[in-house]
């Protein structure tokens, strides 16, 4: 399917790092995936992937670092969303011990595709994945 | 939408009522309202009615487990009550579909308690 990334453009939101936002960014997954003609199961997976995310890096926060903030960025890159969750504060990759953290990562795994954690040179940690829009 | 939870006692079982969405912020209150509820309960079987909740994440499912093992530890039984399709696949992808009863209606969940 042919989609005009032009007038799909970046979406941006920078939220406190603290759990009370997590339904913020559940609304903005959802208005930007629903801008796209996808059927309401993506919308869905997709709203739990990246909430699962921000959760990965909120369960991680340094309780000191009251101050933490994360990024969320949605853009389109041909037929794929994109989806990334920057958190600048965070020193190491999820910790995935606890039954919840392993749970998180098993279900952005399995719902997203191209789903990768990496360490940024300047410091702090993204979540990354991306979707195939599939039309109604 | 927030977290409400209702607690039934029955003779042979506690059936609660959870209605909302279930994540980082607020799973807390769940834990802690079972956990009240288990200290006063007659019987250790439990119905779990997740019918009415929108949206569970990985923090309300670690909570499920560990009432789970707590049900399991005082010798009782678990049933929860599921409708929501997105909800379901969430436990099948996680392999908890396995581990727990799952009912679609409250009756189902009950007569699975006696099971």
């Amino acid at each position: 399917m042919n989609i005009d990334t032009k007038a799909h453009s970046l979406v941006e939101l920078r939220i406190p790092r603290r759990p009370e936002y997590l339904r913020v960014v559940r609304l903005l997954v959802s208005g930007y995936v629903s801008r796209f003609p996808a059927p309401v199961d993506m919308v869905e997976d997709i709203k739990v992937a990246v909430s699962e995310a921000c959760n990965c890096s909120m369960r991680g926060a340094d309780p000191t670092c009251a101050e933490g903030r994360l990024d969320i960025s949605c853009s389109v890159e041909d037929d794929r969303l994109c989806f990334e969750i920057r958190d600048e504060n965070a020193t190491s990759a999820p910790d995935s011990s606890s039954d919840e953290a392993s749970l998180g990562l098993l279900l952005i795994r399995t719902l997203m595709e191209d789903v990768e954690v990496r360490a940024e040179k300047g410091g702090g940690v993204v979540i990354s994945m991306k979707k195939t829009i599939i039309s109604v | 939408m927030d977290l409400k939870l209702e607690v039934k006692r029955e003779k042979d079982y506690s059936y609660v009522t959870v209605n909302g969405e279930i994540d980082l912020y607020n799973a807390h209150k769940l834990k802690e309202k079972i956990g009240q509820t288990m200290d006063g309960m007659d019987s250790p079987n439990m119905v779990l009615d997740l019918k009415d909740v929108d949206y569970i994440d990985s923090t309300g499912l670690g909570i499920l487990i560990g009432i789970k093992r707590r049900v399991s530890e005082n010798k009782g039984e678990l049933a929860l009550v599921l409708r929501s399709d997105r909800i379901h696949k969430l436990f099948e992808i996680t392999g908890l579909i396995n581990i727990f009863a799952i009912a679609r209606s409250s009756e189902e969940a009950i007569a699975r308690l006696s099971k």
